[in-house]
């Protein structure tokens, strides 16, 4: 409390829920990785990482934005309340290692700043971005996780510090939209979309019913005699108990102790919790949120603590009782009504004080079975995520391993290595720099030469490519047959426009919505862009795609990458390649009806 | 909660609970299905390829790397299909036919069949002669990966 500022203070329930809480986040991420592994043994770690963490966050979001409400509705939720801080702090550390990760994955390495990549890219006509959405969520996360200490909310003061952490339903509603206009754009599966949904339902149905009960608390206020309110029969109020009345404006607190009757401010000084659901223990009123004490007759904490809160006048006429509506200074002692031989009624419930060791026992299963609850749900939520991903296609990248090749270079449209095969025929493999740029650069003085070059291999299907060396490439003495060409004739073909490193396999998925940023960007630095083409059978062709004249067309088709497209163009096979030649004023997006 | 706040929560989650749902069935009503193209342009090697081995057709041959890549090779008296079945794939396998068994080389007698599918999606190559040794070679490691007898029925 006021007294000092003090790393947060441990007791045996903060560890026994922390310990919960880590061991949870980490089963919930294994579960995770583990279907996701099953499925798609050549996933990358990256993906891995980023969707497990992401998914986790977004279900801790849930849990947290429910506790809540259900402590307003039932107060046997509020061992959950006591810790929620920790919990959202989880959340956002979650979080932001799934937006750090996303972040250099996908905008770190290319020819924009990263901050420019992540807000410019992925726009386009009928497309909205969803990483900024992702990133203003993180940011405002990130404000309520900085400012989550007491220090300040006691410095921005309680109602300040409450209406800036109310921006969580902010952050929640971008979160919602990021997934929406990302994830769930690449990712179909209907279950996807229904659990997404259902947890929207589930919060926002929650707030909205407690919402109303705290309304319908609000509106009771009494009869007026008087100065006077009258708020009720006093053989309803048990002892060590309150009954919160409505004056004022604000809720007013009116505690039953042995033969004594006070009044004082329903709303705490530390976080504004409902000091009129607490209850009187060693003589002093203890919230029920986080067990700040106040000493019913003057508002005050006991020393060396200095919080206070208004007080107000109440009396006891006829069994009923009176309340003075008109709030004393902060503090101020107010002579308690005394209560005759008044019988109180007995009161059966249980009241979780967070500071004890100990939860009463009834209270104690409560906990123990929701905790439970709630987690199974988590990794129920985890699961389905997982199991419901769209298939990862299985492109790979041998990273740290570095060969050595000979050939001979081609620059243009793109730098390609072409290999003699044993026998005859040549194999010719994409070149490209590291990071997400283009080899047109370090093949400069080589086109048409023999040369030597180490590098790392990517390839998916038929399709093969070298991240070279820089600084490996060496004139050679190496003979290739002559490159062949073939007309195959003109087609039109409905594909997605790929930049081809992280296609062939330097990320699992490099295609669709969800890496259609990245996928600008490395065509923007040069990559080779490539028309993947797939049939409903599992068939698979990805073709080099150049403009009309054979030209490279990467700084002319970055608004149409990533989306579902119609081509009609000229299709050529050189060597091993397919090469489709078309103008890229003449690709069209496939209509959504079609 | 202070009075004030309470109020401007209620308003807030109100505020969400109509607009939310809103925007995100928008989000959902404007994903656009995977383009699908009902036949693939093919190398003109692949178009112009034997005729596939029926389902079923042929003996069949298992060709086996230590490291969990597997083939099915199925033959009749001029045809060999191949299809991998399971593991990760290899880059640019290249499928041979060989006289002779050349142990981790290829042998210089060696004809090229034709690069092997990506996928789990099988190709038909011509068969070059009655007994010899299939040879799966993925030219960008330089090494032979698998290989096995083929024998005349
Ligand atoms: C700078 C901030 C962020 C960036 C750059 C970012 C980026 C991304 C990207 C690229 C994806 C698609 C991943 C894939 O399909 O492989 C994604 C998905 C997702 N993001 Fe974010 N994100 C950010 C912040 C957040 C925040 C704050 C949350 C919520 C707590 C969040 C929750 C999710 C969820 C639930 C998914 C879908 C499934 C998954 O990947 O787990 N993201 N994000
Ligand atoms: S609100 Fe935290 S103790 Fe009262």
């Amino acid at each position: 409390m006021g007294h000092a500022y003090r790393a947060v203070g441990w007791n045996r329930q903060k560890r026994v829920y922390d310990t919960a809480l880590a061991l949870s986040i980490a089963l919930c991420i294994t579960l995770f990785v583990a279907l996701t592994l099953s499925a798609s043994p050549l996933v990358t770690a990256e993906t891995l990482l980023i969707r497990s963490f992401g998914a986790s966050a977004f279900v801790l979001l849930h849990v947290i934005l429910s506790i809540g409400p259900a402590c307003r509705l039932d107060p046997r939720f509020l061992p959950l309340l006591y810790n929620r801080r920790h919990l959202g702090v989880a959340m956002f550390v979650l979080a932001l290692a799934h937006g750090t990760l996303a972040f250099v994955l996908f905008h770190t390495l290319g020819v924009l700043s990263p901050l420019e990549s992540l807000f410019t890219s992925d726009a386009g006509p009928g497309t909205i971005p969803f990483q900024p959405l992702g990133a203003a969520a993180l940011a405002v996360l990130f404000l309520m996780a900085a400012t989550s200490h007491d220090f300040w909310l006691r410095n921005l003061t309680p109602p300040t510090w409450k209406a800036l952490h109310m921006a969580v339903y902010v952050a929640y509603a971008l979160v919602v939209l990021h997934v929406g206009l990302g994830f769930l754009q690449a990712n179909t599966s209907g279950w996807l979309v229904g659990a997404t949904a259902a947890g929207s339902f589930w919060l926002l149905g929650l707030h909205l019913v407690a919402a109303h009960r705290e309304h319908t608390v609000d509106r009771g206020a009494g009869k007026t005699v008087g100065e006077w309110i009258d708020v009720g029969e006093l053989s309803t109020i048990p002892d060590g108990r309150a009954k919160t009345v409505c004056a004022g404006g604000e809720r007013v607190a009116i505690y039953r102790y042995g033969d004594k009757l006070s009044a004082l401010s329903s709303v705490c000084r530390h976080q504004n919790g409902p000091l009129g659901e607490g209850r009187i223990v060693d003589g002093c009123v203890v919230c029920p949120w986080h067990g700040y004490q106040y000493r019913p007759r003057d508002g005050r904490s006991p020393e060396p603590f200095t919080e206070r809160v208004p007080t107000f006048r109440v009396r006891v006429e006829n069994g009923r009782v009176l309340l003075d509506p008109r709030p004393l200074p902060p503090g101020t002692p107010v002579e308690p009504a005394q209560l005759s031989n008044a019988k109180a009624p007995a009161d059966e419930r249980e009241l979780y004080v967070g500071y004890l060791p100990h939860s009463p026992p009834r209270q104690a299963r409560f906990t123990r079975g929701v905790v439970l609850a709630v987690f199974t749900a988590c990794l129920a939520v985890v699961a389905l995520i997982a199991l419901e991903q769209a298939p990862l296609r299985a492109g790979q990248f041998e990273f740290g391993v570095v060969r050595e090749f000979r050939g001979v270079l081609e620059s243009a449209p793109h730098p390609l290595l072409r290999v003699q095969r044993p026998g005859d025929g040549v194999s010719s493999y994409l070149l490209v720099a590291p990071g997400k740029h283009g080899a047109d650069e370090l093949v400069r003085d080589f086109d048409g030469r023999g040369v030597t070059l180490r590098g790392s291999l990517v390839h998916a299907g038929e399709r093969t490519m070298i991240e070279i060396e820089p600084g490996s490439l060496a004139l050679a003495d190496v003979t290739v047959a002559a490159p062949s060409a073939l007309e195959l004739g003109r087609r039109t073909l409905r594909g997605e426009i790929v930049d081809s490193k992280c296609h062939l396999g330097v990320m699992t998925p490099g295609e669709r919505r969800t890496h259609r940023a990245c996928a600008q960007l490395c065509i923007r630095g040069g990559i080779p862009p490539l028309f993947w083409v797939e049939d409903d059978r599992g068939g698979v062709q990805r073709l080099l795609l150049v403009g009309a004249r054979g030209e490279a067309v990467n700084e002319r088709v970055l608004d149409l990458v990533g989306l579902p497209l119609e081509i009609e163009g000229l299709v050529t096979q050189h060597d091993d390649w397919l090469v489709l030649s078309s103008d890229p004023a003449g690709y069209r997006r496939i209509a959504k009806e079609q | 909660m202070n009075a004030p706040l309470r109020r401007r929560h209620a308003a807030l989650v109100t505020t969400l609970a109509l607009a939310l749902p809103v925007a995100f069935a928008a989000a959902i009503a404007k994903r656009e299905a995977a383009p699908v193209q009902l036949e693939l342009p093919l190398e003109a090697q692949r178009a112009s390829a034997v005729e596939a081995l029926a389902p079923g057709a042929g003996t069949e041959l298992t060709l086996e790397t230590s490291s969990g890549q597997r083939w099915r090779a199925r033959h009749d008296a001029t045809r060999i299909a191949i299809a991998q079945v399971a593991g990760a794939e290899l880059p640019d396998l290249l499928a041979y036919w060989s006289a002779r068994n050349g142990g981790d080389e290829l042998a210089p007698d060696a004809v090229l069949l034709g690069p092997v599918n990506g996928g789990s999606s099988e190709r038909t190559y011509a068969r070059p002669g009655a007994g010899g040794v299939l040879v799966l070679f993925s030219l960008a490691h330089g090494e032979v990966v698998a290989q096995t007898n083929v024998e005349t029925r």
